[in-house]
C-alpha cells in the first residue's frame, strides 16, 4: 500500500539534484566560468529524458496512491523535459551579460520542469496544486529576471497577482469537491461518488468542479482568463516567454487531462457547451486581437491564445483521436514557437517589431527560411506540424459531431494567416534597413533552429508513426 | 465540539472571508493591499477546509490547510520582492503604473 | 452553548475585521486588521478542533507573513499609497462581480449537506486531529510534503534573486 517507489519518480529527483548543483556552482563560480551552466541543466534533463525513457510504459501507483505514473505521464514528461533542453540551448547567449544569476535562472527553469512533471502524475489534488505552485512560483520569477527594464517587471508582477488569485479559486473549487466527495484522491473518487453521495451530484460539488475549471483554464489562458497572456508574455525575457508559451500549456493541458478525463471523470457533469462555447470564443479573440499588433512577441502571445481555443476544441471533443491530438498538437506547438522565439532570441530582441524585421529574410536566408517553416506550421499549412496537429484535433472533432466549431475553427485558421504571413511579408518583400543582426555567439541557438524546424517538418510530413503512438497511449478514453 | 447546525454557518464565514477578499482585489490600487487580499482569499479558503474536515471526520482539509499555508509563505516571499523591485522602479506601488505594454 | 456564541463572536469580528482590511486607506491599518483576521480565524480552528492548525495559524500566518508584509509596508513610501481614491465608478463592476460571485457561492455553501463522518483518512474516534495530522504527514502526504519543500526553496531562491539589490 505505501510503495515508496524512488525509481519512478527518478527523473525529477534528477531535475531537484542538478537545480541544487547549479544554484550552488552559481554562487561558488567566477562569472566568467559560467558559460557552460546551459551544458549542465540540459545535461540533467537529458538524464531525466533518458530514465524516463527507461520507465516508459509501465503502470505504477505510489506513495499510498498520491502519485500515478502511466502512458500518459511518460509521455507529457518527455514533452516537458524537451522543452527544457529546448529551452536550455536558446538562453545562454540571450542571458549572458543581461543576467546576473546564472545558476538561479537554470536551476529555476528546472525546478519548474520538475513541478511540471509532478503534475502529469498526479493522483490527488493536492499533488496538483503543489506541482502547479512549484511550477508557476519559478517562472514569476523568471519572468522579472531583467531586474532593470520596466516591461519584465511588470510582467512579473501581472502574473504574479493574477496566478495567485487564481490558484486562490482553484483552492476553493477543491475545498468544496472536498466537502462533497470526502476525498480529493482520483482513485477514491468513484467509490466515495457512489457510497457516499449515491450517484447525486449536490451542488457543492459542481460549484466546486466549476471553480477547478476556472483556475485550469486561467493556466491555459482561455477568454475569460486571458487578460494577463499578452502583458506576461511580451515583457519577460524571450528566453522564459518561450518557456512559458510551450511548457506552461502543456502542464496545463496535461492538467485538465489528468482533473476531468482520469480523475473527476465520474462526477463531471455536462461542460461541454461552457467548453465549447469558451473554445470558440478563445480562438476568435485570439486571432482578432493579433492582427493589429506591431510587436512579434505580443502577436505571438495572442496567437498563443488562438491556439489554446484550438487545443480546446479536442477537449470538447473528447474521443480517443481528439486527446491524441491534443498531445501531438501541443508538441508540434511547442516545437514551432520555441523554433520563432529562437529567431528572436538571435536577433536579441532587436527584431521584435516588424519594421524591424525588413529585409532580414534575405540577408539571414537561414533564419529567414527557419521563420518561413515555423510561421507555416502556425497557421497551420502543410507539410508541417502545426497542419498535421489542426487536421488531428478537427478529425476528432468531427467524429465527435461538433461541426459548427470546427468551421468556426477552420475559418480562425484563415484569418489567421494574415498576422503570421506579414511577418514573412516584412521578412522578404522590404528593403533591409539594417535594424538587425544576429547575435555573435549562437552555436547552441543554431542547434536549437535546427532541431526544432527538423521536429515540425518530421511531425508534419510523417505524422503517422507519431500520432498511432500518442493513441496507444492515451488509454483514458476507449 | 459543535453541532452539525454549525458547519454552513463556517462555510458562509469562510466564503464571506473569500469574496470579501476577491472585492478588495478587484477594487483596490495598492500592489500590498491587492496582495493581502489574496490572502484574505486564502485564509476564506481555508476555513472552509476546516471546517469541512470538522464535519467529515477526517483529516485531508487539515492536510490542505498545512500545504495552503506553505504555498502562501513561498508566494509572499517572491510577491514581496517583486512589489519591492517594482517599487525600485517606478517609485510607487499603485497598479495603474503599470501601463508600460498597450494593445 | 457556550462554543456557539463563540463561534459568532470570532466569525464576526473576522468578518468585520475583513472589511476594514480592504477599505483602510493606509496599508498599514489593513495589515493589522488581517492580523486580526488570522487570529480570529485561528480561535475559529479551536471551536472546531483543529488546535495544531490554529496554532500553526498564530506561527507561520501570523508571526511569519503578516511580519514580513508590515516590514515591507514600513520600507516603502506609505504616503503616496494613501492619495488613492476608493471608489472610483468603473470600479463599481468589480463590486458587483464580487457579490454576484458570493451570492452564488453562499446559497451553494449555506445548502451545502456534507455528509457527518464520511470522509477518507479518518481522525481515529478519541485521538486528537494534532495526532492524525502527524501520523497521516508522514505516511499518506509524504510526496506532497517533500514537493512542498520543493516549492519553499523556490520562495527562497525567489527572495534572494528578485530582492537583491544590482548596479546596472
Amino acid at each position: 500500500m505505501a510503495n515508496i517507489d524512488l525509481l519512478t519518480i527518478t527523473p525529477d529527483i534528477i531535475l531537484i539534484v542538478f537545480a541544487f548543483a547549479l544554484l550552488l556552482a552559481g554562487a561558488f563560480s567566477k562569472v566568467e566560468r559560467q558559460a557552460n551552466f546551459n551544458m549542465l541543466a540540459m545535461l540533467g534533463f537529458g538524464l531525466a529524458f533518458l530514465v524516463n525513457l527507461f520507465l516508459f510504459g509501465a503502470k505504477k501507483y505510489g506513495y499510498y496512491n498520491m502519485f500515478f505514473f502511466d502512458e500518459v505521464a511518460g509521455l507529457f514528461r518527455f514533452v516537458f523535459y524537451g522543452i527544457g533542453i529546448l529551452v536550455a540551448l536558446i538562453s545562454e547567449p540571450y542571458i549572458c551579460g543581461k543576467i546576473k544569476h546564472k545558476g538561479e535562472y537554470y536551476a529555476l527553469i528546472l525546478i519548474s520542469v520538475a513541478g511540471m512533471s509532478f503534475l502529469a502524475t498526479a493522483y490527488d489534488l493536492i499533488m496538483l496544486v503543489l506541482g502547479l505552485e512549484a511550477m508557476s512560483l519559478s517562472i514569476y520569477i523568471l519572468a522579472g529576471m531583467f531586474k532593470h527594464d520596466e516591461k519584465s517587471v511588470e510582467a512579473s508582477m501581472k502574473y504574479f497577482l493574477l496566478g495567485a488569485f487564481s490558484t486562490a479559486i482553484l483552492m476553493l473549487g477543491i475545498a468544496f469537491v472536498y466537502g462533497a466527495l470526502g476525498t480529493t484522491n482520483f482513485g477514491e473518487v468513484v467509490t466515495a461518488y457512489q457510497k457516499n453521495l449515491g450517484g447525486h451530484k449536490p451542488e457543492l460539488l459542481i460549484a466546486g468542479v466549476v471553480l477547478v475549471l476556472a483556475g485550469v483554464l486561467f493556466k491555459i489562458a482561455a477568454v475569460p482568463f486571458h487578460m494577463w497572456t499578452p502583458d506576461v508574455y511580451e515583457g519577460a525575457p524571450s528566453s522564459v516567454t518561450a518557456f512559458m508559451i510551450s511548457g506552461v500549456k502543456a502542464a496545463s493541458f496535461v492538467m485538465l487531462i489528468r482533473v476531468f478525463v482520469l480523475g473527476l471523470k465520474v462526477v463531471v457533469f455536462d461542460l461541454v457547451t461552457t467548453v465549447m462555447v469558451i473554445s470558440a470564443v478563445t480562438m476568435t479573440l485570439g486571432n482578432v486581437c493579433a492582427l493589429v499588433q506591431k510587436n512579434v512577441k505580443r502577436m505571438l502571445a495572442y496567437s498563443s491564445i488562438a491556439h489554446a481555443g484550438y487545443i480546446l476544441v479536442g477537449f470538447v471533443a473528447l474521443n480517443k483521436t481528439s486527446l491524441a491530438a491534443i498531445v501531438f498538437y501541443l508538441i508540434a506547438y511547442a516545437l514551432m514557437n520555441i523554433g520563432a522565439f529562437a529567431v528572436l532570441v538571435l536577433f536579441d530582441d532587436r527584431g521584435n517589431y516588424l519594421e524591424s524585421l525588413s529585409g532580414s529574410g534575405f540577408k539571414y536566408p537561414f533564419l529567414g527560411l527557419m521563420m518561413t517553416i515555423f510561421m507555416f506550421s502556425m497557421v497551420g499549412l502543410p507539410p508541417t506540424g502545426g497542419f498535421m496537429g489542426k487536421f488531428y484535433i478537427f478529425k476528432g472533432a468531427l467524429e465527435a459531431g461538433y461541426v459548427w466549431l470546427v468551421i468556426i475553427a477552420v475559418l480562425n485558421s484563415a484569418v489567421s494567416a494574415y498576422f503570421y504571413l506579414r511577418v514573412l511579408v516584412y521578412m522578404f518583400f522590404e528593403d533591409f534597413k539594417g535594424a538587425v543582426a544576429p547575435s555573435v555567439n549562437s552555436t547552441p541557438t543554431t542547434v536549437a533552429l535546427v532541431l526544432t524546424s527538423i521536429g515540425v517538418l518530421y511531425l508534419g510530413i510523417f505524422p503517422q508513426a507519431f500520432f498511432e503512438l500518442t493513441q496507444r497511449c492515451m488509454t483514458y478514453l476507449p | 465540539m459543535l453541532d452539525i447546525s454549525m458547519q454552513n454557518f463556517f462555510i458562509l464565514t469562510g466564503l464571506m472571508l473569500f469574496s470579501i477578499g476577491m472585492i478588495g482585489f478587484l477594487i483596490r490600487r495598492n500592489l500590498i493591499i491587492c496582495f493581502m487580499c489574496i490572502e484574505l482569499m486564502l485564509n476564506g479558503v481555508n476555513l472552509v477546509f476546516i471546517a469541512f474536515s470538522h464535519y467529515l471526520q477526517s483529516v485531508i482539509g487539515f492536510m490542505y490547510v498545512l500545504f495552503v499555508m506553505a504555498i502562501a509563505a513561498a508566494e509572499v516571499s517572491i510577491g514581496l520582492a517583486i512589489i519591492l523591485m517594482v517599487f525600485r522602479l517606478k517609485a510607487s506601488v499603485d497598479m495603474d503604473e503599470l501601463n508600460t505594454m498597450k494593445g | 452553548m457556550m462554543p456557539v456564541y463563540l463561534a459568532y463572536l470570532f466569525s464576526g469580528l473576522a468578518v468585520i475585521l475583513a472589511l476594514s482590511t480592504i477599505l483602510q486607506k493606509n496599508p498599514v491599518y489593513s495589515a493589522a486588521s488581517l492580523i486580526g483576521v488570522m487570529i480570529m480565524l485561528a480561535c475559529d480552528y479551536v471551536l472546531l478542533g483543529a488546535d495544531f492548525i490554529a496554532a500553526i495559524q498564530i506561527i507561520v500566518y501570523v508571526g511569519a507573513i503578516m511580519v514580513l508584509f508590515v516590514f515591507v509596508i514600513m520600507l516603502l513610501n506609505i504616503e503616496q499609497a494613501k492619495r488613492e481614491k476608493l471608489f472610483i465608478p468603473r470600479r463599481v463592476v468589480g463590486v458587483l462581480l464580487g457579490l454576484a460571485i458570493f451570492l452564488k457561492l453562499s446559497i451553494v455553501g449555506y445548502t451545502a449537506k456534507v455528509m457527518l463522518s464520511k470522509g477518507y483518512l479518518k481522525i481515529p474516534k478519541g485521538a486528537d486531529s494534532t495526532t492524525a495530522i502527524g501520523k497521516y504527514l508522514f505516511s499518506n502526504y509524504l510526496l506532497p510534503f517533500e514537493v512542498a519543500s520543493i516549492v519553499l526553496l523556490v520562495g527562497l531562491i525567489g527572495a534572494v534573486v528578485l530582492g537583491r539589490r544590482e548596479a546596472k
